[in-house]
């Protein structure tokens, strides 16, 4: 089910309607059902998979208490059940396209197998989440649950179930496991985010695609075109991306839940460490927390620190998706993060000097958007082609094109940057200390709910990353 | 509970309500606002179509969307085809309402009787709402209507039968947001013709935007996936429960009283060229459409499993690629020749 059908506003009605009449036990149950519901709804046999990623880390989790002296092969058949799913439904068509091709450099004839594998929305998301409780687990940062239902019910939690954010089971269980109440307050919020996200999905995300979608489906861009559709995908895998979080951290805080944040301003980031605490939080502390410190974190020495962060981003990219496209961008940024932690030895004062910071503002945003020009250009050929184009390639029809796509880009990209003043202005900290602060996010929702109504886009489309 | 947390929890309901109130508020002066403009200027019908078919007197008309016109190049057709008359009308951006209006308004209205090839995907034949929304699909229905069409009207009117969709045909009566998008696409066009402007000054507005439009014809697309391709695509619903409500039977029985010839063509889509066999639902659906058809007096053909239609001839999502219309029309006469007898 999509967040941003009608199919999905009636579910949450009546689901809603019911939940907050039972009690707790019953409350937990009935998630767990809704939320594989939600996930079924249109292909019930992703449920199968769901189900036994849980059953089996429920079991080698409470099999890691029961035998402590073999904790280690239990968190590596949890490693291989997930990490094996995720390789086959997501990586096989990869994998197998790629021996063929390198048999075929060698003159040998294979022939590419019949089978074709559909990938289970949201699978890379639940894996990891599943692998942060047996690894948690393993680690002692948690006890292993013996209620089968709060498990499952964290693992499927409806709202973030298909596109995260990617929670931790010492974040989320406690919470499920809690008794809890329906907040006014809390549903008051919930309510304003929701509507923020709708209207960054419907308003901004699909109007901006439109864009981006002509510029990459042409078959020879000019250079101006390329990247006028750069920063319209910019602008739509942000608000897109966002939309789904704010979305998401909505409806559960409508359950009583409370979700991490994903994303914070990430577009004002200064250099690229920031641009990682603040875009897709939740992945990038996971790739932290999972990969980069088990491998040695900061220790070592420079080149190893250097070789962690690389690795952690390239798998990190690897993870968006099976397509060579992706590994560049992780390694992208790897390598931008390994150099500016070079930098920074050498010439701190530039990231320090604040009369710098719209410069450095700036700066990154422009290496952030050449990182999307890799994410969005799937075919490697047509990226390479992309990156060899030279300023006054446009034909004058590709200029008016730019042109026209430019200016559109920057009106739908108005509330966007009306948001990021404000943060920056503080004004979000000033107003909620005062009195009328109710009034104007009541304001705000009903600017909002106009704003969908006038600018949505006819054509929308499924969010970004549930291809993921 | 505490007189203060008691007070703390009635002032969060009352926010809660005002702020629902407000949203409520909101959605209401939207809606009367919407109901209050008047609705869209109707297009009027286009005879460019009725006076091709006229001038050509074609033995064959291919009929259907961008499918038919990324695929068949007239002039080779009529070559192969040892210079027999031949029309494609690749009507783009329309589906099963569009084809039953160019067979009645079109074809029939021509007074020739050429065997019609009536080329679709998937489930289009029993899906009369599709494309038939929005501004851009109302004005190609209406392009292809004349100025009273009460089979569309009837088709189009009744609230379908599955609860979503008939939630979502009273949002679109109760809620006739498309009026406000004509006001509000002004602005839009106008921050994009300001920019263009000064990208480009050479050139007038009209200039502007013809060429704009011209850059991103079909012909001018690479090979990739339709960007509008949903992530999971639903089951097919069951043929016999949603062929009354299509204009499947009204094209048969069109045909079959203008003693046109009729024959439809299911085309090859990317993911079978791709090998993505058919599901189980999707199997039923064909085998209950061909053999409604059939007993309907039309021919049948499923180019599901075509092995000459590769999946490198094609360009964005199902469209095949310009280079390669020539070449596709030569391959379809070699292969499915028959269907010219």
């Amino acid at each position: 089910m999509i967040f941003h059908s009608l199919d999905f506003a009636v579910f949450l009605l009546v689901f809603l309607s019911i939940y907050w009449l039972l009690p707790h036990r019953a409350q937990n149950l009935f998630l767990l059902v809704g939320s594989y519901f939600f996930y079924g709804y249109i292909h019930p046999w992703f449920l199968i998979l769901l189900f036994a990623s849980t059953v089996g880390d429920y079991t080698f989790a409470l099999g890691m208490r029961r035998f402590e002296q073999k904790k280690k092969l239990l968190l590596v058949c949890s490693l291989c059940m997930n990490l094996g799913l995720l390789s086959f439904f997501k990586y096989f068509g990869f994998f197998v396209d790629n021996v063929l091709q390198v048999a075929s450099l060698f003159h040998v004839a294979l022939h590419r197998p019949t089978l074709n594998v559909v990938l289970p929305v949201g699978i890379s998301f639940y894996t990891f989440q599943s692998l942060s409780y047996t690894i948690d687990v393993y680690r002692g940062r948690l006890e292993p649950r013996r209620s089968f239902l709060d498990v499952a019910t964290f693992l499927a939690l409806f709202p973030q179930l298909v596109a995260g954010p990617i929670e931790r089971a010492t974040h989320v269980l406690p919470q499920v496991e809690r008794k809890r109440s329906f907040d006014p307050e809390q549903a008051r919020t919930a309510l304003l985010m929701m509507t923020w996200g709708y209207f960054k999905k419907l308003v901004i995300a699909d109007n901006v695609a439109l864009i981006a979608n002509k510029v990459f489906a042409l078959s020879s861009p000019g250079f101006a075109l390329v990247w006028v559709g750069t920063l319209a995908f910019c602008v739509q895998i942000y608000a897109d991306f966002s939309a789904y979080s704010a979305i998401a951290r909505g409806t559960a805080r409508l359950l009583g839940f409370e979700l991490m944040k994903n994303f914070d301003h990430p577009y004002l980031s200064q250099t690229p460490v920031e641009f990682w605490h603040r875009w897709h939080i939740s992945l990038s502390t996971w790739f932290r927390d999972y990969v980069y410190i088990p491998l040695g974190g900061n220790r070592g020495s420079k080149p190893r620190v250097y070789f962690n962060l690389f690795v952690t981003f390239v798998l990190s990219g690897f993870w968006h998706g099976a397509s060579w496209n992706f590994l560049m961008w992780g390694a992208y940024h790897g390598l931008l993060l390994v150099v500016f932690r070079a930098l920074e030895g050498v010439l701190p004062s530039v990231f320090r000097v604040r009369w710098l910071a719209p410069i450095r503002v700036l700066v990154m945003f422009a290496l952030v958007n050449l990182g999307w020009l890799m994410f969005r250009e799937t075919d490697i050929h047509q990226l390479l082609a992309d990156l060899s184009l030279r300023p006054g390639s446009d034909s004058s029809a590709q200029l008016m094109a730019a042109g026209h796509f430019l200016g559109m880009i920057a009106f739908y990209s108005l509330p966007l940057a009306f948001d990021s003043v404000l943060y920056l202005c503080k004004a979000y900290d000033r107003a909620r200390a005062t009195l009328h602060w109710a009034v104007l996010e009541g304001a705000a929702g009903l600017l909002l709910v106009a704003g969908i109504t006038l600018f949505y886009s006819e054509l929308s489309s499924d969010f970004i990353y549930f291809q993921f | 509970m505490q007189g203060s947390e008691v007070s703390e929890t009635r002032s969060g309901w009352l926010r809660l309500g005002i702020f629902v109130a407000l949203f409520a508020l909101s959605g209401a002066i939207m809606i009367a606002l919407s109901q209050s403009l008047p609705p869209p200027h109707r297009s009027p019908f286009n005879a460019h179509w009725l006076d091709q078919v006229r001038k050509t007197k074609p033995d064959f008309v291919l009929l259907g969307n961008s499918m038919v016109q990324t695929r068949f190049d007239e002039p080779t057709l009529r070559k192969l085809l040892h210079l027999r008359p031949v029309s494609v009308l690749g009507l783009i951006g329309t589906a099963s309402s569009g084809w039953y209006l160019a067979l009645k308004n079109v074809i029939v209205a021509s007074d020739y009787h050429p065997r019609v090839l009536l080329f679709f995907r998937e489930q289009e034949l029993t899906e009369p709402r599709k494309w038939t929304h929005g501004s851009k699909g109302r004005h190609r229905v209406e392009q292809l209507s004349l100025a009273e069409e009460p089979l569309l009207a009837r088709k189009l009117a009744p609230p379908p039968s599955e609860p979503i969709e008939l939630l979502s045909w009273w949002r679109e009566r109760l809620m006739p947001f498309e009026r406000l998008h004509e006001r509000s696409d002004l602005l839009v066009d106008f921050a994009g013709k300001s920019l263009s402007r000064l990208a480009y000054r050479k050139a007038d507005e009209r200039t502007r935007m013809r060429r704009i439009n011209e850059l991103f014809a079909l012909g001018n697309l690479r090979s990739t996936d339709a960007a509008s391709e949903p992530a999971v695509v639903p089951e097919p619903q069951v043929f016999g429960s949603v062929v009354a409500g299509s204009f499947l039977p009204d094209m048969l029985e069109l045909a079959a009283a203008n003693q046109i010839p009729l024959t439809f063509v299911r085309v090859r889509t990317r993911p079978a060229a791709a090998g993505v066999p058919k599901t189980r639902g999707e199997q039923r659906y064909d085998a209950d459409l061909e053999r409604y058809v059939r007993a309907h007096g039309a021919e049948f053909y499923d180019m599901h499993d075509t092995a000459w239609e590769t999946l490198d001839m094609y360009a964005e999502g199902d469209h095949i690629s310009s280079r390669l219309t020539r070449k596709y029309t030569e391959l379809f006469v070699e292969h499915m020749g028959q269907i010219f007898h």
